[in-house]
């Protein structure tokens, strides 16, 4: 049995390009075709956790998606090629430019030995198509083209001595050793406490679907609780009376146009101002502020956003995101490694000054160490 | 793994946004109560002790609920910062993946029963946040339990994707989710809306939802109106897309209205 070879061993960096990345136990693959195809594999596999050998059977005989994956087998590591997909590997040998494995008609299967050093799988052209940034699946799904397997960097061994032996797994595979555990077991008995949610809607319609819109009562729902005078900006109502921004074209909670409403300027709660979503697809509501970092301690005017970082290249409080009226405000603070905005004009990262806030535009592509997020504006204009 | 706290696992199910779903015997303690095999969910998410507070709080509100329809949670914990909850197993699966072949009827029945449940819990003042079919189980007589009450906005706040769901699942979701709006009624009846559609049809509300960029499939989300697919059933067809209306105001005021329609339908 291969013992170097597992996928376990392996990180695994995801690629840029149409399709599909999935890992977890045992199963490292890129689809092509339909994600919602490969949502339902993902849902049968579950239903019949395939593993091994019947995985692989199951990955060639595939309707309608094409795969490269790369399969852990009691004989060692497998991987299966269908249709288009195609696979680079690398042994580590910088005179030998490695063995391509492409396109092979109805699908192939090679054993992949303990020498190799990383393998490209996935569509077409992802050779050397890295993302802005580089961070390792380490299970679930997300877009992409691609998948670059190699074995986790050393770097990680280093900074917590023979961490592979002395720290056991957070579950015991042996009763015999029982980890502290606490329970509650849940009765039917305290009556609820809170109060009902708020019924948002326009009162009863008749008909289905509802009749054209009438006068809504609702106003955005605001994270009230949360605000305080600091979170009061100037806007404007649109005609049903959702609290915007100013330059909004459209309002930003039913979508209705303001280009002909008179511009009257009026105090109230500043709206969620957007979302950012990480390059593993985390995705954060811009409705409160976020201290981020590897493991930012907690404070009481923003939510914590711990970033999985396998690279160590995050300080423990790297950056904070904050609101300035109707804009989003980041703030580098004092990392070792840097935050980064992506000037697409000049093709680079520029980095921030420390303690400088600096306005995220609509789009903006931002670094911390090696993750990356993009912000994307509530504001139709 | 072989098990958690005192569970021994029997068989794992599953791979879900959040955590592990594992078969499991169950331990002595919760015998008595009639407990042998029961569903156990263990999450991704690294928990300090204030997570876990924040989950007991959430569990035991929704423990408290009345509601032939949810699927219940029997006990609830954490071993070494692993965050576990106990249900009973439903052997028919889920209306995601049955185990057996369900009717439209029973389909429609399941998201009725669903819908009843959410219901319940909204009056409790808690929105379930993670509707879809996967998390409404099937019981041997084709009646519809609601599970998997979402932890994950509790566990980390503000969070309204999570990075390892199958961009598949991103349909369930109310544009206004996205947009940072609190989840509410009108977020869960939209994610109703959505399963109706997905299970009764078997296809996605977004034809060309973009397959390369989670920010791209958002983008389009927000941009593109749901499309019905036209083997929904047309019985069913106006009640969807009532729920899947732009504006959360126009959609069903309440998830038992939403019930109630359902329940008026026969195919
Ligand atoms: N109580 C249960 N009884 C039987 N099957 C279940 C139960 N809960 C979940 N499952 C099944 O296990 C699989 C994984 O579930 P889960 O981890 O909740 O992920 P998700 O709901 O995101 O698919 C799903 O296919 C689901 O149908
Ligand atoms: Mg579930």
């Amino acid at each position: 049995m291969n013992d170097q070879y597992l996928l376990e061993h392996m990180e695994a960096i995801p690629l840029d390009g149409e399709g599909t990345v999935v890992r977890r136990p045992g199963l490292v693959a890129v689809f092509a075709g339909d994600p919602s195809d490969v949502a339902d594999l993902l849902t049968e596999f579950d239903a019949s956790s395939p593993k091994g050998l019947a995985l692989i059977e199951e990955l060639r005989d595939l309707d309608g998606l094409e795969v490269a994956a790369v399969v852990d087998t009691p004989m060692g590591v497998q991987l299966v090629l269908t249709g288009a997909m195609h696979a680079l590997i690398d042994e580590g040998d910088p005179d030998d430019p490695g063995l391509e494995v492409r396109t092979p008609a109805g699908g192939t299967v090679t054993d992949l030995d303990d020498r190799s050093a990383s393998v490209w799988i996935g569509t077409a052209g992802i050779r050397n198509v890295l993302r802005h940034s580089v961070f390792n699946l380490e299970a679930g799904t997300v877009p992409g083209g691609g998948i670059l397997l190699r074995p986790i960097p050393s770097a990680a061994a280093i900074d917590t001595p023979a961490a592979a032996t002395l720290i056991p797994p957070p579950i015991v595979d042996e009763p015999a050793v029982v980890l502290p555990f606490e329970s509650i077991e849940l009765k039917p008995t305290a009556p609820p406490a809170r109060q009902s949610l708020p019924i948002v809607a326009a009162a009863t319609p008749e008909a289905i679907p509802a009749p054209a819109p009438t006068e809504v009562e609702t106003s955005t729902p605001t994270p009230s609780e949360r605000s305080t005078a600091d979170d009061q900006v100037r806007g404007i109502r649109c005609s049903r009376d959702h609290f915007n921004n100013p330059s909004a074209a459209y309002c930003q909670v039913c979508g209705i146009s303001m280009i002909h409403l008179t511009h009257r300027l009026v105090p109230g709660p500043r709206p969620t101002l957007g979302f950012i979503v990480f390059d593993d697809g985390a995705t954060f509501a811009l409705d409160r502020a976020y201290r981020l970092g590897r493991q930012p301690d907690p404070v009481a005017n923003a939510e914590t956003i711990a970033i999985i970082d396998s690279e160590h290249s995050l300080s423990r409080h790297h950056a904070d995101l904050s609101f300035d009226e109707w804009s989003v405000v980041l703030t580098d603070r004092g990392s070792t490694n840097g935050t980064f905005l992506w000037d697409e004009s000049a093709g680079r990262w520029n980095r921030l000054a420390a303690g400088v806030p600096t306005v995220l535009p609509t789009g903006a592509h931002v670094a911390l160490g090696r993750r990356t997020f993009t912000y994307e504006s509530a504001t139709r204009s | 793994m072989k098990g958690i706290a005192d569970y021994i696992f029997i068989e794992r199910m599953g791979t879900g946004n959040h955590g592990t779903f594992w078969l499991a015997e169950a331990p002595e303690r919760l015998a008595e109560a009639g407990h042998d095999r029961l569903g156990v969910k263990v999450l991704d998410h690294h928990a300090t002790d204030q997570d876990f507070r924040r989950m007991a709080n959430e569990l035991q509100v929704y423990a408290a609920i009345d509601s032939p329809f949810l699927a219940p949670i029997v006990d609830a914990g954490q071993q070494d910062g692993t965050l576990y909850y106990s249900t009973p197993y439903y052997d028919s699966g889920s209306v995601g993946a049955p185990s057996r072949p369900l009717t439209l009827q029973e389909i429609i029945n399941c998201i009725a029963d669903a819908s009843e449940a959410a219901h319940a819990l909204h009056e409790t003042g808690v929105a379930h946040r993670d509707i879809k079919p996967a998390n409404i189980m099937v019981t041997d007589d084709g009646r519809g339990r609601l599970a998997d009450l979402g932890l994950a906005q509790i566990l980390t706040p503000g969070q309204t994707v999570t990075g390892v769901g199958p961009v598949g699942t991103i349909e369930f979701l109310a544009p206004e989710l996205i947009r940072g709006e609190v989840a509410g009624r009108p977020t869960d009846i939209w994610a109703l809306g959505a399963t109706a559609h997905r299970a009764l049809t078997g296809k996605s509300l977004y034809r060309d939802l973009p397959s390369n960029s989670l920010l791209d499939a958002l983008r389009y989300l927000l941009d593109t109106s749901p499309e019905f697919h036209s083997t929904l059933p047309s019985e069913v067809l106006p009640i969807v897309k009532r729920c899947l209306l732009a504006d959360p105001a126009q959609r069903f005021p309440t998830a038992l209205d939403l019930a109630t329609a359902l329940r008026g339908v026969a195919v």
